[in-house]
């Protein structure tokens, strides 16, 4: 695990420049979904009890359904 | 100019923008919280007399990014925001999440793009990256690099390129919570993810705002020209008890309805106008002092603080120079009375402007009255910035001051401010008078 993250912050710290005609922000297109789920994360620890009765009563419908 | 749904008309009572298509039945605007936003004067009010076009009242005065402070910057970012967050709960996203879709009546924020609005059609949020570039990037360099965002949009009018703000971080955005915000593109196609439907909006704006919890701009104006009025020791306290009574009572005998407070420092005179009734431009040239100003005011509709340094103007930008216009241009003619305290010694003598330039500066600002303050020759503060200019004092004489505003002004009231070398000025613009 140690060797993975090492990698990882290898691999960002010496990331090659954007050509010219890719608009830079389309990177953050590809890492939207991560980006969503740290925000899911956030909301989660910021109303954990709202989140849970949210996902229970999502379960149920999918029960009852 | 470059929404490709429509033409934007400015006419004098109001914005029209004419659709190349008509509205469908289902447009958002049509949705009970578009009218919602406006109630709550997020949204800039509309109509939809014809499907057509749309129609807006227009702001007398609308001041760009590159004019904002930053705490201005910050609340067009949680307004955008905001309006993102409500959106997603109605199945709805912005197209574009752009600061210039938000203008400033007074120092209070609202979206103004009403063709920003459309259904959520994937899981992605396109406009994302554009939030990046145009909020969180400027105020992370602010933040972390001391730039402020006004010089950002000064340079880039799309905001900041994530690789820009790489750059000028340098290894220290790795200590920030926008590291992720900032690396390179690696491939040209973005494909959405296809593995769910559920969009990523709702989460995206939850991800975004504890981004910006920790850009918000610092509260306390650090230094320079924002601790101006609490270190002045030219002036006593009865020589500024006189100076506001005097600039009170000719506000008062004028009744502006539009001034324009140049060099306003932390708009002690602009509020002072404000009180008497009427809608102050408050201008300077540092970025702190806006700052202060406008979070002191946030809310007032009345002032309009805006980060202009009169040295270095800019003409029209956007495409071709046109496409959006210059302060200068926006400023001409929509003032009936243009403050400028303490502020021509610095333009003619630390930046070497002439003063017939200064002069007729003045007078292309003013419909009618400029309060001036002129300090004399034997200043202690004149004395000053000329030795570090290596200038004669005797360049800025009082009498000469006062021949060179008499070929564009005639002298209403002439006032001495006691205990200093200063003189307050109501003059007339004797050729509009003659109109």
């Amino acid at each position: 695990m140690r060797k993975i993250i090492t990698l990882l912050w290898l691999y960002l710290l010496v990331l090659p420049p954007a050509h010219a005609y890719v608009d830079p922000s389309s990177s953050l297109l590809l890492i939207q979904g991560a980006l969503a789920l740290v925000g899911g994360v956030i909301a989660f620890v910021k109303h954990p009890l709202e989140k849970l009765r949210a996902a229970w009563r999502w379960l149920s419908r999918k029960r009852d359904a | 100019m470059r929404d490709p749904r429509g033409v934007l008309r400015l006419r004098e009572d109001g914005v029209v923008r004419a659709l190349h298509a008509p509205l469908a039945s289902d447009d958002f605007l049509f949705h009970p919280l578009a009218r919602q936003f406006v109630a709550e004067e997020k949204l800039v009010d509309f109509s939809t007399s014809s499907l057509g076009s749309i129609e807006s009242p227009r702001l007398p005065f609308v001041s760009h990014p590159d004019e904002w402070a930053d705490s201005q910057l910050f609340d067009a970012a949680a307004l955008t925001l905001e309006i993102c967050d409500r959106l997603a709960s109605v199945s709805h996203e912005l197209k574009d999440a752009s600061a210039w879709n938000v203008i400033f009546d007074g120092c209070r924020p609202v979206f103004c793009d009403h063709l920003s609005f459309q259904r959520i059609g994937g899981p992605q949020w396109w406009a994302f990256g554009q939030f990046v570039r145009h909020f969180v990037l400027p105020l992370s360099v602010s933040r972390w690099r001391g730039m402020p965002s006004s010089e950002v949009f000064r340079v880039h009018r799309d905001g900041l390129q994530p690789s820009r703000a790489r750059e000028l971080h340098g290894l220290h955005r790795f200590f920030t919570r926008q590291w992720p915000l900032m690396m390179a593109a690696k491939e040209s196609n973005a494909r959405a993810d296809r593995r769910t439907a559920t969009p990523y909006h709702a989460r995206l704006v939850q991800f975004l705002r504890w981004q910006m919890a920790t850009l918000k701009p610092r509260q306390i104006p650090h230094g320079g020209w924002a601790s101006y009025e609490a270190t002045r020791s030219h002036y006593g306290e009865a020589s500024i008890r006189q100076k506001r009574s005097v600039i009170s009572t000719w506000i008062e005998n004028v009744r502006p309805r539009w001034v324009l407070d140049l060099g306003c420092n932390l708009g002690e005179f602009s509020m002072l106008c404000a009180q008497h009734g009427a809608k102050v431009i408050a201008a300077d040239f540092d970025p702190n002092c806006i700052d202060a100003l406008y979070r002191a005011q946030r809310g007032n509709r009345s002032i309009h603080p805006v980060v202009a340094n009169l040295d270095d103007l800019a003409g029209g930008r956007g495409w071709a120079g046109w496409e959006i216009p210059g302060l200068p241009a926006r400023l001409a003619g929509l003032s009936d009375v243009v403050l400028a305290l303490g502020l021509v010694h610095h333009l003619a003598i630390t930046h070497a402007i002439p003063l017939n330039e200064v002069v007729a500066f003045l007078r292309q600002c003013t419909q009618r009255y400029v309060m001036v303050e002129c300090i004399s020759e034997s200043d202690p503060l004149v004395i000053h910035l000329c030795q570090q200019r290596g200038r004669q004092a005797a360049e800025f004489s009082l009498a000469g001051q006062l021949a060179c505003f008499g070929q564009e002004f005639r002298v209403l009231e002439s006032i001495e401010l006691e205990g200093t070398e200063r003189r307050l000025l109501l003059l007339e613009n004797f050729t509009k008078q003659a109109r």
